[in-house]
This record gives structure tokens, sequence and C-alpha cells, in this order.
């Protein structure tokens, strides 16, 4: 290299360590420029958010992932659980507002008396809904009942319905049951 | 994505979706057509399902769905009149709903879908509610007590016997003492329409002159 280039390279790194001249009015331009830039709005937030892009994801980290996904799973079903048991609750609740009702039934030639309702959910399997034979023909059973209108009906030898005789009857026009209904009062 | 990612997020979907679907099932009450139940066809469980879900949108009471759908199996109806049966009672519900008002209880509507089952109209419930004292009395008696009448006597007879007998604020267990009268007096030969009507004068107000 020769001592003209020395001497320029010298120039050069000389005049670069030298402080530049700043104007009088730089600071100023500059805040100015700055203060007519757009700022940041939602529009960057979610162009940020929605831009495609790779992420690498370690084993670790799937592994993570799964167990949140299986916690918030058991979170949401043990939420519907809490909810379902709080229907239970109410349906309990109803229940303890319920009246011992005694139907009576005279069915001289059954072997078998059963009575349905709402209440036993229209079921002849459920031990309350076997009537016991007295005697002389009469059939009785004391089923909790709840308060309200409740509709019945007596199911003899497991095959024939009929309503009760001594209760008013009310007209099914969907399935043709012979039902009766009776009214059970918080009082009574 | 490697393979075994994307057996794990399948793991992990299909057991979050069991769970749910499974939780949301039990909370929708619909036993009828649990798995394994056998009681109800296929397509009469998807109608069942929609006619539940309708109820539920509608805030009407599902339970009175799902008993009218028990009643059907109990009888061993068939999958298409059970349907139908459910069907109506969401519509009676509905209309018994709107002619109600929307702050009418369960009890009310049930009684009132009856009624019109029984063949009140939605005007008839209208003008029974309005002439309710108080107003917010709860109508699942006086209804009952109109269709239980309803079988024996015409209903356009029996209306307004029940809506004169709601004006004098009688109370629930007059209107069963009323219905038990008229039983008896129609079981001892009385005509029907006649004894309702003589009966519910009782309660109709004293004209001033």
């Amino acid at each position: 290299m020769s001592d003209e280039h020395e001497r320029i390279i010298d120039d050069v790194v000389h005049a670069l360590r030298n402080d530049a001249p700043i104007e009088p009015m730089m600071d100023e331009r500059v805040m100015t420029v700055v203060r007519g830039l757009p700022r940041h709005g939602r529009r960057h937030v979610l162009s940020r958010l929605t831009r495609p892009r790779n992420v690498m994801v370690s084993p670790l980290s799937w592994g993570l992932i799964a167990a949140g996904a299986l916690f918030f799973a058991a979170g949401a079903g043990a939420m519907v659980s809490v909810v379902v048991r709080a229907r239970a609750a109410s349906r309990v609740a109803v229940a303890d507002t319920a009246k011992s009702v005694t139907f009576t039934v005279v069915a001289p030639n059954a072997t078998k008396v059963a009575v349905v309702g709402s209440f036993n959910r229209w079921g002849t399997l459920s031990p309350a809904a076997q009537m016991k034979h007295q005697g002389g023909g009469v059939w009785t059973t004391t089923v909790p009942v709840h308060v309200g209108a409740v509709e019945y009906s007596f199911v003899v030898d497991d095959s024939l319905w009929m309503a009760d005789p001594t209760a008013p009857r009310v007209i099914d026009n969907d399935f043709g049951l012979p039902k009766s209904a009776i009214i059970i009062t918080p009082d009574q | 994505m490697t393979m075994r990612a994307r057996l794990t997020l399948a793991m992990v979907t299909a057991t979050a979706m069991a769970t749910l679907g499974s939780s949301l099932a039990r909370a929708q009450g619909l036993k009828l057509c649990a798995p394994g139940d056998r009681r109800l066809d296929q397509a009469t469980c998807l109608a069942y399902r929609a006619v539940l879900d309708s109820a539920k949108r509608l805030k009407l009471p599902t339970d009175a769905i799902e008993d009218k759908a028990v009643q059907g199996v109990a009888s061993e109806s068939d999958g298409p009149m059970i349907v139908a049966a459910i069907q109506r009672l969401l519509t009676n519900l509905y209309a018994a709903k709107q002619s109600l008002g929307r702050n009418a209880s369960d009890r009310d509507l049930k009684a009132a879908a009856n009624a019109l089952d029984a063949g009140a109209t939605t005007r008839d419930l209208a003008v029974l509610a309005a002439a309710a004292v108080p107003r917010t009395r709860s109508l699942e008696t006086p209804l009952t007590v109109l269709v239980e009448l309803a079988a024996q006597v015409p209903m356009v007879k029996v209306i307004p016997d029940v809506k004169w007998m709601l004006q004098a604020a009688v109370s629930d267990a007059k209107f069963q003492s009323y219905q038990r009268d008229v039983q008896a007096q129609i079981a001892l030969g009385g005509d029907p329409t006649i004894v309702a009507n003589r009966l519910s004068r009782a309660f109709q107000p004293i004209p001033h002159h």
C-alpha cells in the first residue's frame, strides 16, 4: 500500500473521529417528523396475530398443551356436572314438598295392579307402583306425589289401563289412555 | 407437525368431546334416548331430541315433553304417534306462553297446554289470565278444573263459569270443591252444563241496582 493511500485513510479516520456539526433546529425537526408518523393501532396488532408463521414446538410443549386441554375438558365436565347436580337438587326440593297419597281401586279379578303417573315416570316396574291386595278385590298403595296437578292411571295385570272411577277423568287425545287427574295442594 | 403430535392432538380432542358430549347429554335429560336404551327407535329419538331442544330454546318446560314421550312408550305407542304427541304439546306450550305471558310458571304452562288440548283457545286463555284476581295468582288449579269439567261439559259453556270464579278471586280449594260438587251432581243425574253453571253462580258478583 502506498504512502498516498495511508495518508487518505488517516484523513478519513480523523474526519470520522471528529464530532459532526449539528444544526441548532435538528432536534425540533426530528421530533416534528416523528410526531407526524402514524401511531401503532389495532390493525397492526391484528395483522401481527393473523400473519401466518412457522412455529417450532418441542415434544415437551406438546405434552403441556395436551395436559392443558385435558384439564379444560375436565373443568368443563365438572361445571356441567355441577349444573346437573343443581337441577337434581331442585328436583329433591320439589320432592320435599311432595305429599303421600294413597291410591285405591277395586279390581276383584286382578292378580296384579299398579298405579302409574308422572310421579313414577309411568313405569309399572317401580316398587311403589305395585299396589297391595287388601282383600275383597281392593288394592291400595301410598306413594309420594308432588304438589300440583297430577295425572295417573291404573294398570291391571300389566295390560289393562283404567282411569280412577272415583276421580275426574282427563281426555287423552294423544295415546287414548284412560287417565284421571287430581290436584295435590300443600295443605292436604 | 409430526405423526406423534397429530395422534396426541386427536386423542386429546376425542377425550374432550366425549367428556363434554356425555355431560351435555345428561344435562339435557335425554333419558329415553340414552346410549343402550332401545325404547325409542333412531328416527323417533332424533325427533324427540329436536323437540326437547326447541322447548329449551323457547324456555318451555322440557319435563312436560319428557313425560309425554314416556307416556307414549308406556302405552306402547309407535314412534310417529309419539312424535306427533310431543310436537303438539310443544305447540300448545308455546301458544300457552304467548297467551299467559312470559312470566307464567311451568305449572301454569302445562295446565294451559292441557286446556288447549281439551278444546280451549288461546283467546280463552288470555281472557282467563286477564280475569284472574290477583293477576299474579297461579292458574294451575283453575285450568286443571277447567280441563276436568271439559270432559263432560262443552268448553264454551264452562269458560265463562271459570272466568267469573277467577274474577271473584275464588281460592284453589274452592275451585276443587266446585269441581267435586259438579261431579257429584252429574253422578246423581244432573245435566252437566246446567249443574256447572248453577254452582258457579255462587261466585258471581251480585249486580247492584
